[in-house]
């Protein structure tokens, strides 16, 4: 059975992107979202297996959506997109819960590598 | 695997374990008793077998594990730190100073040093069966020195919790190491605790590592398939985990040598080595812009315009911090070098039967780092000198109402820009009358000319090519090498040699050399429309030669100059160049070259400016006349003079 992966970025480039290489790997997008808030508000209703989620973006960032998806379930798998030089972000954001991190621009074999492992 | 690019840090690294094995050894000799001095000297020779083994160094490798299996025996007071042993290690000390040169170089060891790696492996082995012969009867004592920090470990240890060492290799370029650091161990501490991180983990957090670092971690988790998931994530090369069991505390130490270069790598996150050379090109594109910022200076004061002057100011000032932060770049302190002075003086007293108290003073002066390693050779030739030719045998010291013990002392301090460097003993003095009847042997002077001679003027003509009093060849100071090397090195370096002796009380030799070779004051003159740079540190004084005050002796002109008449020249002619026919008048430099002063006529002088030295081409190096070529403030090359060879 193929995992439900919820992917959140604010560029719909960006979704398109990670959306692809999921579904090159044995994944299914089964939502999207463009703000931390739809994030949380799209966790709630799809119960995903796993979150793909920007750090930076509009309304509530990855940070905080981070903290209030673990607030929901503590046990939500949390995978953190980031570019280059966001360190202390990253560390910020797997203290809030995040399970692991991929660095932009993208490789489909890391993308996939940290989403399995994710939801070992 | 590639072991080229480790080598050169395998020679820097391998040599500051010498410079500390030398010293341990020789403070180990004074107190054979101390057990910390044995495991210094055993952890650096532990260290520099692990690093010649992992870079296939093996006769090095070998050569030091029996130089350690030794010291692990005294270690353990399964074996005395006796002379035969200490000496066993002095020649170990030896072979490898000779061995990381050659490898310095880029040649095998083995070539030059199988005989002598043969020699020092049947010696190890001599005394470790005089060791095993003895240890029926001695007792083990425990041993100190583990590769853990058990002080952090113990605190968090429960009744039955685990230490586990977990070895992390990243994967090679990632981004954002450190965060992936910190994933892990966050991970870890879900389950345990992390007693300490090497590097520390202030320094992973600051992504002071390479990509491989080190978890010492107490858990109540005994499987390592469960730490492994723990720390299981993406961008990881390889995971190496080990239990740490409490004997570890005693002999742990074989394990270091898996990774030693990558600690090595990481260990040291204040301090980087640079090459030389680097430093080199470093002071000379600062030197370009130092030519360079004064001649926008002179544009911009050229062009009336203020705000090319407010920016060509702050330049200048930026130039100048620049400047001073690549000069104070290239300091060592003088210890660089006399921490192998003690050395020297052991063996070279031990191989004359000479008692020597050694003492060194002002090792945390600092100078240029070139100059530096110039001064060595000279100052260890001194060193010997005074060893084999200034103090005497304990029995004609105490004949002659001294102690038996001789003093030599070498003291470094700064006067000016310069250094003072002496090496003064307490020894028997120059004998004035065997330089004096040297000299006439060697046809340099009649016996009436020897005998009027000052004592001070005979004590000079040992600076003189090819001068020598040693009656005997010894194994220490050699044959044919005097002073006059000494001094030819010095005069090298921009520096003087000044010695003074007294008949039965000792002999003292003065240097004085520049802090720094790299930036010097000079005087511009001009001759023959070129301009040549001389250093302020050869020039006596500038006059005016009135054409009245020039005078011919044997057919050379000369000048009257205070009480004296010195040679007179135009530099031109000195160069080899046209000009300066007419009449020997107008503006000189009166310079002192080989104990002789002469007066340089010139064109113009041209003031004086600060230049950069910068390195020689071939074809400038073969002229003695010069020592060195910098950049004019126009941008084009200048010659640096160099007086001390004017005479001839």
């Amino acid at each position: 059975m193929s995992r439900r992966v919820l992917v959140v970025d604010d560029a719909i480039f960006m979704r398109t992107m990670i959306s692809d290489i999921l579904k090159k790997g044995d994944f299914e997008v089964c939502g999207e979202g463009a703000t931390g808030a739809e994030a949380v508000e799209q966790y709630k209703k799809l119960k995903p297996d796993l979150v793909i989620m920007d750090i930076i973006m509009p309304d509530m960032g990855g940070i905080e959506a981070v903290k209030a998806i673990m607030e929901l379930d503590p046990n939500a798998r949390i995978l953190m997109c980031s570019a280059m030089g966001q360190q202390a972000l990253v560390v910020e954001a797997i203290q809030a819960g995040a399970r692991d991190f991929v660095v932009k621009p993208f490789q489909p074999s890391r993308v996939l590598e940290a989403a399995q492992r994710a939801l070992k | 695997m590639d072991t080229s690019k480790y080598r050169d840090l395998f020679v820097s690294e391998t040599r500051e374990h010498l410079a500390n094995l030398n010293r341990s050894l020789l403070a180990l000799e004074k107190s054979p008793g101390d057990t910390a001095l044995v495991n210094e000297i055993f952890r650096s020779v532990h260290t520099v077998k692990g690093m010649a083994a992992s870079i296939g160094q093996d006769m090095i490798a070998e050569v030091s594990h029996r130089a350690e299996d030794l010291l692990d025996r005294v270690r353990k007071r399964q074996a005395p730190a006796g002379p035969d042993q200490l000496e066993a290690v002095f020649a170990f000390v030896d072979f490898l100073e000779g061995a990381v040169s050659l490898v310095a170089l880029g040649k095998a060891p083995e070539a030059e040093l199988a005989d002598v790696s043969r020699a020092l492996l049947a010696r190890f082995e001599g005394l470790a069966a005089a060791a095993a012969a003895q240890s029926a009867s001695a007792e083990p004592a425990p041993a100190a020195g583990a590769e853990y920090d058990f002080s952090r470990i113990i605190p968090l240890r429960q009744p039955d919790s685990v230490v586990f060492k977990i070895r992390i290799l990243l994967e090679k370029d990632i981004p954002l190491k450190s965060a992936r650091a910190f994933l892990m161990m966050r991970s870890l501490e879900t389950a345990g605790k992390i007693a300490y991180t090497v590097p520390e983990r202030f320094d992973i957090e600051a992504e002071r590592f390479d990509r491989g670092f080190t978890i010492i971690f107490v858990t109540g988790l005994r499987d390592e398939k469960a730490i492994v998931d723990l720390v299981a994530c993406s961008e990881v090369e390889d995971v190496e985990i080990r239990e740490i069991a409490d004997e570890d505390r005693d002999q742990s130490l074989e394990s270091k040598t898996i990774g030693a270069f990558v600690q090595i790598a990481q260990e040291r996150p204040k301090d980087v080595k640079v090459s030389l050379s680097r430093l080199d090109r470093l002071m000379n594109m600062v030197g370009e812009l130092v030519v360079w910022k004064e001649r926008l200076r002179q544009l911009s004061a050229g062009s009336g315009n203020p705000m090319l002057a407010d920016g060509v100011d702050e330049v200048a000032r930026i130039v100048g911090e620049l400047q001073h932060e690549v000069l104070a770049s290239r300091l060592v302190a003088m210890a660089e070098v006399f921490d192998r002075f003690p050395r020297v003086v052991r063996d070279a007293a031990k191989a004359l039967g000479k008692q020597i108290g050694f003492e060194v003073r002002g090792r945390e002066l600092e100078m240029d780092r070139s100059i530096l390693q110039q001064l060595a050779e000279p100052l260890v030739h001194l060193l010997r000198n005074a060893v084999d030719h200034g103090i005497e045998t304990p029995d004609e010291r105490e004949a002659a109402g001294k102690p038996r013990a001789g003093a030599i002392v070498v003291t470094a301090a700064k006067l000016k820009e310069q250094a003072l460097v002496t090496v003064a003993d307490d020894g028997r003095g120059m004998d004035v009358a065997a330089i004096r009847a040297k000299a006439v042997e060697k046809g340099l002077m009649t016996a009436e000319q020897a005998a009027a001679l000052g004592d001070g003027q005979a004590i000079e003509l040992t600076t003189r090519p090819g001068f020598s009093t040693a009656a005997r060849v010894t194994e220490v100071s050699g044959r044919g090498v005097g002073m006059d090397v000494v001094k030819s090195k010095i005069a090298a370096l921009g520096g003087q040699l000044a010695i003074d002796s007294a008949a039965g009380r000792g002999c003292t030799v003065t240097l004085t050399i520049p802090l720094s070779l790299s930036i010097i004051h000079t005087l511009l003159v001009s001759a023959d429309q070129m301009t040549y740079a001389m250093p302020l540190t050869q020039v006596k004084e500038t006059i005016n030669v009135q054409p009245g005050a020039v005078r011919t002796l044997q057919g050379a002109p000369v000048l009257l100059y205070r009480d004296r008449a010195i040679p007179l020249f135009h530099l031109a002619r000195v160069l080899g160049r046209g000009g300066g026919e007419g009449e020997l008048a107008g503006p000189a430099v009166v310079v002192e070259s080989q104990g002789a002063e002469l007066a340089l006529v010139i064109d113009r002088m041209l003031g004086q400016q600060e230049i950069v030295v910068k390195p020689m081409t071939a074809m400038v190096k073969q002229s003695k006349l010069f020592s060195g070529v910098t950049i004019s403030r126009e941008g084009k090359p200048m010659l640096i003079l160099d007086v001390n060879n004017l005479a001839a």
